[in-house]
């Protein structure tokens, strides 16, 4: 089956900085890809690029939204954009319905999946409150509501995290993992590293507009390198030497005192490893632990900065 | 077009508040009984004025604002006490000829040096009468001599008027019309921007649909605007006139078809300057602080040239300003109230109107697919030339 969108080799500059730099991608049908990034990654010009708000400067994009090659239609795609808002003086279903129609919705239709929204976001109490009446959160989804009434085939949120309280960053977990259970396509940009990881099925690691990593998140820790990891507590500080020098240990970390994390490597001998740890050092504790993309992400950064 | 249509019943649904127009509609009527308060005006109901005594002849006329009543059986003094304490009317009494005394409550009346005039009138004839001219000389010096007008292209003043009058409220109802429209337009379009709802529309709809549908729902709210005010305006004016004499409008002079061309014209006057409107106010960052704004003032402009073509309505100046599209939808309405313009003319107009509304319209989607999304920065004059240069 062909992606859904097949992004090559493009690139954007504004006057003073690249905004993508040569970026390929390709988005299959039925996935959550996520675009990971630190503010000013470049993920928001390429939403926005991808969308035809701004032009890229080079590059090709393929689109295959429903089977259908080309542009694909705007009722097709929903978008959230990062720089959202909505019309503060009109309420809250009259606001869904308008979006649901903009997107080619008959009103009837509108109005039953914006019903059906407010009850699903709790707030079906306050579906003829005026939007400005709402706390932000509320606000916010709203809008990430506005974006996805019409049941897109494809769905690009930019940042749908932002302003919302941990709990309600759950929720909307469940609802982008319902979206693509329910057939829609969803591209994900985001900054929470923590959150786009129990979410996404593959995604594209960039930094000043360029790749760092990319793949399903397995893929991701092999191609950082980022295998299993032992933490120790210790008595006293141990003998970074040492540890590493104790089988199956690939790197060693002393982040504080009483305190050394053992990058092990791909299939380690455990046994040995922790005879040969209990040798150099006294264990007062000792925990498995997998690096977060957080870790992997920062870590690919500085070595690719190092080896520039 | 369904679309545009559909943002045009929303932008219009925002503006349309019934319970704003009945709070528009109590003021006004406030505003009536109030003026109809501190007017010193009164009401033209004729007032009586009771005659006592004979020996000059008093006569009540049509034109006059008061009417002479014999004061019957009653004395002087209790006339005089009755016009005192506002029971009865202001009292004349006609002692003899020469020695006429009227008596009124309060003050003066308005109508006092008529008063006068038709005393001292009477006192002349009393006079003439008491120097023993006979009845035929006396008819020979008051009868009317004829006097003969002519008036080469004779006018009808009057019906002038009425025509002046309806064409002044035409061009104020595009001055007003246009004003509503852009309070709203101007507001709307740099709240959107400022409210960051652009993104999420314009990934919707194409730009040209957006400004199409703004186009149709904020000549729709001009529309609705000035009816609001004609209704207040109306209901306003049957509350004054239960107190004072009511402004009446002329509207016997209003032709029907003549009515629907104004409005027709009125309409694509709004659309045109909405148009040009939308993409300035597309271009402004921050309303606060931007100077832009001032170009809402512009259409002043047009009220400073139709002006004088409510006296000179043929004037080479003003058939050009009729037909000019900028000001056609102002000025032509003039003409066709207070002259009588040829067809090619409105032909012209309205011919010229319709692809200026029709660049505009194009010029103004441009702009605003470029400048709605940009933020923080105006979109420079030049980039706008291009723009326009392109649509």
């Amino acid at each position: 089956m062909s992606p859904v969108l097949d992004v090559r080799d493009v690139h954007k500059s504004y006057a003073t900085t690249r905004a993508v730099d040569n970026l390929s991608f390709a988005v299959e049908p039925g996935e959550i890809f996520a675009l990971l990034g630190p503010n000013g990654a470049g993920k928001s010009t390429m939403v926005r690029a991808l969308l035809g708000i701004v032009q890229f400067d080079g590059g090709s994009i393929d689109w295959t939204v429903d089977g259908r090659s080309g542009p694909p239609a705007r009722s097709s795609i929903g978008y959230l954009p990062e720089e959202r808002g909505l019309y503060k003086d009109v309420p809250v279903l009259r606001t869904l319905i308008y979006f649901g129609i903009l997107r080619g919705m008959t009103r009837a239709d509108a109005r039953l999946e914006a019903e059906r929204w407010l009850e699903k976001l709790e707030l079906q109490d306050r579906a003829k409150d005026k939007i400005d009446t709402l706390s932000k959160g509320n606000q916010q989804k709203i809008q990430f509501a506005a974006a996805v009434l019409h049941r897109p085939s494809f769905a690009v949120l930019d940042e749908p995290f932002s302003g919302f309280d941990p709990v309600n960053q759950e929720k909307f977990l469940g609802h982008i993992r319902a979206m693509r259970d329910e057939g829609a396509t969803v591209l994900l940009s985001a900054h929470q590293m923590q959150l786009v990881e129990r979410v996404a099925d593959r995604m594209l690691l960039i930094d000043r507009g360029r790749e760092v990593l990319s793949g399903t998140i397995n893929e991701v820790r092999d191609r950082a390198g980022a295998g299993r990891q032992l933490v120790l507590e210790t008595e006293g500080t141990a003998d970074e030497a040492a540890l590493a020098a104790c089988p199956g240990v690939k790197r060693v970390k002393l982040a504080e005192p009483g305190r050394a994390v053992l990058e092990l490597e791909d299939e380690p001998a455990l046994n040995a490893t922790l005879e040969a740890v209990g040798r150099t050092v006294r264990i007062r504790g000792v925990h498995d632990e997998r690096p977060t993309l957080h870790d992997i992400y920062v870590d690919a950064v500085r070595r690719r900065e190092e080896n520039a | 077009m369904r679309m545009a249509l559909q943002v045009a019943a929303f932008e219009f649904l925002r503006v349309f508040k019934i319970k704003d127009a009945v709070i528009t509609l109590v003021l006004f009527v406030c505003g009536a009984l109030f003026y109809a308060w501190i007017s010193g005006e009164e009401k033209r109901v004729k007032a009586p004025i009771s005659v006592l005594g004979d020996a000059i002849q008093l006569e009540n006329a049509d034109h006059l604002p008061f009417n002479f009543l014999p004061a019957g059986a009653q004395s002087e003094d209790k006339l005089r006490e009755m016009a005192a304490s506002g029971d009865g009317p202001p009292v004349l009494v006609v002692h003899s000829i020469e020695d006429v005394e009227f008596f009124v409550k309060d003050e003066r009346p308005s109508w006092y040096p008529q008063l006068l005039g038709v005393i001292r009138d009477a006192q002349r004839v009393a006079a003439m009468r008491g120097s023993g001219l006979s009845e035929d000389a006396l008819s020979q010096v008051f009868a009317d001599r004829q006097v003969e007008l002519e008036v080469h292209e004779p006018r009808n003043e009057a019906e002038d008027q009425k025509r002046e009058s309806i064409a002044f409220l035409c061009v104020m109802a595009m001055m007003l019309g246009v004003f509503m429209g852009n309070v709203h337009l101007f507001t709307g379009i740099t709240g959107e921007k400022q409210n960051r709802v652009t993104e999420s529309v314009m990934s919707a709809i194409p730009a040209q649909t957006w400004i199409d549908g703004k186009l149709i729902g904020l000549s729709l709210v001009a529309i609705y605007g000035l009816l609001v005010i004609a209704v207040c305006w109306f209901v306003g004016n049957e509350v004054y006139g239960i107190f004072r004499e009511k402004f009446v409008l002329p509207l016997e002079i209003v032709d029907p078809v003549q009515f629907v061309v104004v409005l027709a014209l009125t309409s694509l006057g709004f659309v045109l300057w909405f148009a040009f409107f939308g993409a300035i106010a597309a271009t402004i960052d921050d309303p606060n602080t931007s100077s832009r704004s001032m170009f809402m003032f512009l259409p002043m402009m047009t009220m400073i040239v139709a002006i004088p073509g409510l006296n000179e309505p043929d004037d080479a100046m003003f058939v050009f300003w009729s037909i000019f599209p900028a000001t056609s939808s102002t000025c032509m309405p003039v003409r066709l109230v207070v002259a009588d313009p040829a067809w090619w003319e409105l032909a012209l107009a309205i011919g010229l109107l319709l692809p200026a509304i029709w660049v505009l319209r194009r010029f103004a989607g441009k702009v605003f697919a470029t400048a709605m999304l940009t933020h923080g920065t105006e979109l420079g004059w030049l980039e706008i030339w291009r723009v326009f240069r392109r649509a």
